[in-house]
């Protein structure tokens, strides 16, 4: 359950940590829900409804580039505005899948590491997707704060002015990362058709792609603990689902708020604790189009 | 010997205005040359140019001879041209030594330990040494000066462009900049300098070259000419007699201490949200015609001081007592009707509103005086009438008094914010860096109104860090140093050295 909310959110750290806001995340989850869907019943081919499913959430996040980095528009309006209209989008098309079926990845134990108890099943006897998420866990920690790339990236996310005078092209690193962040994002929405449900519904991704929203501030925009919050809201979201299935005698309406009442439990503690150290992990210059600066 | 840089009829013109006329000018390897002039003679405009952020509109620059364009600072920067800005281009989240790398061509991994050998080795050898692993928002302004030194000698540049770069440096902290300037000229480093203040320059420069709008006045060599003759130079002889721009001194009329208190903070406290400590057992007096002046570094705790006396704060602990009545908690509006006058020191955007007109700022201050309302309709010839009379009485140029005020050079924009605080009756001015950043004739105008309106009687508390600005205008001086008052003396006993160590916290 934390697979998809953790590729969306080391998209969204990605795209953030250039100062681009992706609040668009729902809606290109959707939508790349959808590509891999149709592709995957067309072809039968998983990688091809993969690739197929990036390169969807990588358009759209261009698009969203364009907005926020050629035409320096507001970074919110025009994620809020993806959000629906991915959401639109997926029901208008996703109406004709209804009432056919994919196959979903299998199961894919890693010798020795899945014996570990507890953790060993959970973690290490999962399909190739998530081992793949692991993977960019570390991927995304070592680029961004080991490699030269990095720098820039958190750099152009800080002070876009500074970069500019030492001859580096703000909206060059931006759309590359907003691009690629964006079809992270996708991953996350490719991973529901993939292995969580077999058959299309409407809304599949069920709001997931607005926790991970603040799943990227709960992270303080860092790879790693986006991890440990993925699997912390995963849970949520498992607890929230065995709940129903096992009858306890709660509201289904209150288990479903469960997970996001958590969203707004945890950003809260989070800020005020941060509030209290004084500290700011924040890229200094989030959600601000990049001028250069034009005297006289 | 080939001059490393040659500039020849290098021209630029912005909308309205020739920045750059004609501009002939050369750098010698080894050579600090500095490059005087008023604001708005085209000095940066220049500077500009030569780092590669404008390109000229004609004329050409000759690198060790041969001729070549810069596109883009990147450019610059790799034929081995380095500005060292006025304003810090720092990243204040970010280490020094990533600060230092950025933007310069690294392994894919970074070899964090290769580069922090690096930074130390020139650390070592300029007198620039830093603690490269420490964020530089945890750095004085005089080690993020160090870091900005740095990182154009880490590019590798031969020729440094330093603007303006003791404008914020305390005394001691400016001695060691000319300590690693004169390092840097011995190892064959080359220097353009910009600077405004005068004593510096000669002491410095081993050339200097005058701009006065946009076009090269002279060129002198060091030792061949005189404070008196610069400024002759970058003001012109036939507009201005050298007598006017002399402020009058500030000798105290009387004995003031028998004057009015009329503003005094007792043991006054400041906690920040966060929890800590801005100002600490603040104990200051300012009389009816007075100038007191507050010294420090920057972000000494000036500003809280100013937002407590203003009334936009109110203090912790202690009190603060205004014309004899005590102030309770913070109330810009009633301290306003008191007499409180503010100019803030960030105008641009605590003392104007830039889109409005010049006539409309003049209200902002009085938004409640029915002089130029009827029945609840605003009476624009009445404001147009009020706000040409202020602009006519202060000289304030504009194109009209509709003109957006933003639009308006520095200097016009702090006589309009002066204009509106004393146009009205006022028993105290707190004045937050009045004159930085402007020009002579602006600086002369503003302190000498500051003069008039202590002559009629006003308290004013100037808040500077300008040394030299202080001495001039103040009859008491007060010291800041982290949130707290650290020395206090008359104008009589004030000292630059003594007040400067004040300033950085040791004991005098």
């Amino acid at each position: 359950m934390g697979t998809p909310l953790l590729f969306a959110t080391l998209g969204g750290v990605l795209s953030e940590r250039a100062g681009v806001i992706h609040l668009g995340m729902e809606g290109i989850m959707l939508v790349s829900a959808l590509v891999t869907f149709v592709v995957d019943l067309q072809t039968g081919s998983k990688v091809l409804a993969l690739v197929g499913a990036m390169m969807a959430a990588g358009a759209l996040s261009g698009l969203h580039g364009f907005v926020c980095i050629s035409l320096r528009g507001n970074q919110i309006a025009s994620g809020l505005a993806l959000a629906l209209f991915g959401t639109g989008l997926s029901g208008l098309f996703g109406d004709a899948l209804i009432g056919s079926t994919v196959t979903s990845l299998d199961r894919i134990p890693i010798p020795g590491l899945e014996l570990i108890p507890i953790l060993g099943s959970a973690f290490f006897n999962q399909d190739w997707m998530v081992y793949l998420s692991y993977v960019l866990v570390a991927g995304l920690w070592f680029v961004l704060f080991h490699t030269n790339w990095g720098l820039q990236i958190r750099s152009v996310g800080e002070a876009p002015i500074v970069c500019d005078a030492l001859g580096l092209s703000v909206a060059k690193i931006r759309y590359i990362c907003v691009i690629f962040g964006g079809m992270l994002i996708g991953l996350g929405g490719a991973y529901f058709p993939m292995v969580l449900t077999s058959f299309w519904v409407d809304d599949l991704t069920a709001g997931r792609g607005w926790i991970a929203v603040a799943l990227v501030i709960f992270a303080f925009w860092h790879p790693g603990k986006a991890f440990w919050g993925a699997y912390l809201f995963g849970a949520a979201i498992a607890f929230q689902l065995q709940a129903q299935v096992m009858g306890l005698k709660i509201p289904s309406y209150i288990l479903e708020m469960f997970p996001y009442l958590l969203t707004i439990v945890v950003l809260t503690v989070v800020t005020v604790r941060n509030r209290r150290a004084g500290q700011t992990f924040m890229p200094a210059a989030l959600g601000l189009p990049f001028f250069r600066g034009d005297k006289h | 010997m080939i001059p490393v840089l040659e500039l020849q009829k290098i021209h630029k013109e912005f909308p309205g205005i020739v920045a750059n006329d004609q501009i002939d000018l050369t750098l010698n390897r080894g050579e600090i040359h500095t490059i005087l002039g008023e604001n708005g003679a085209g000095k940066s405009t220049l500077m500009n140019i030569i780092s590669g952020l404008y390109i000229p509109d004609s004329g050409s620059m000759l690198l060790e001879g041969k001729p070549l364009h810069f596109k883009n600072p990147a450019q610059a920067i790799a034929k081995g041209v380095g500005m060292v800005h006025q304003h810090f281009m720092l990243i204040p989240n970010h280490s020094v030594s990533e600060n230092i790398i950025l933007g310069t061509p690294q392994a894919f991994r970074l070899q964090k330990s290769k580069v922090r050998q690096q930074i130390e080795e020139l650390g070592r050898r300029y007198g620039l040494e830093l603690n490269p692993d420490l964020r530089v928002q945890d750095l004085s302004v005089g080690e993020q000066q160090k870091v900005e030194i740095l990182k154009v000698l880490f590019r590798g540049a031969k020729i440094l462009i330093l603007d303006e770069p003791t404008a914020v440096l305390t005394p001691q902290e400016s001695e060691a900049l000319y300590k690693i300037l004169h390092q840097m000229k011995k190892d064959g480093h080359s220097i353009l300098f910009i600077s405004h203040k005068m004593r510096e320059v000669i002491e410095l420069s081993d050339r200097i070259t005058v701009l006065r709008h946009g076009k090269v006045k002279a060129t002198r060599n060091r030792g061949e000419t005189s404070p008196s003759e610069l400024a002759r130079l970058m003001m012109g002889e036939s507009t201005i007699q050298t007598g006017e721009i002399q402020i009058k001194t500030s000798k105290a009329s009387s004995d003031q201490s028998q004057n009015k208190t009329i503003v005094r903070l007792k043991n006054a406290g400041l906690r920040h949200e966060l929890g800590h400590c801005l100002l600490q057992n603040i104990n200051l007096e300012v009389r009816a015609g007075q100038i007191v002046g507050l010294a420090g570094v920057a972000g000494s705790g000036q500003a809280p001081l100013a937002e407590v006396l203003v009334g936009l704060r109110g203090l912790d602990t202690g009190k603060y007592q205004f014309a004899g009545e005590e102030q309770k908690g913070a109330s810009i509006s009633e301290l306003i009707h008191k007499g409180v006058g503010y100019i803030p020191e960030d105008r641009k955007r605590y003392g104007i509103a830039p889109h409005l007109e010049v006539a409309e700022n003049f209200l902002l201050r009085n938004l409640h005086n029915n002089q130029f309302q009827s029945r609840g309709w605003l009476q624009r010839d009445k404001v147009t009438a009020f706000g040409r009379d202020r602009m006519r009485a202060f000289d304030v140029r504009a194109a009209s008094e509709k003109t957006p005020i933003g639009q308006l050079s520095g200097g016009n924009m702090q006589k309009v914010i002066l204009a509106r605080e004393t146009s009205r009756p006022l028993k105290f001015l707190l004045a937050a860096q009045p004159v930085r950043g402007l020009d002579i004739h602006a600086t002369a105008f503003l302190q000498n109104q500051l003069l008039q309106a202590r002559a009629d009687g006003l308290a004013i508390l100037l808040i500077s860090e300008d040394l030299e600005e202080l001495l001039l205008m103040s009859d008491y001086l007060y010291v800041i140093c982290q949130g707290s008052i650290v020395g206090e003396m008359p104008k009589e006993e004030a000292e630059i050295e003594k007040i400067g160590l004040l300033m950085t916290g040791e004991r005098a």
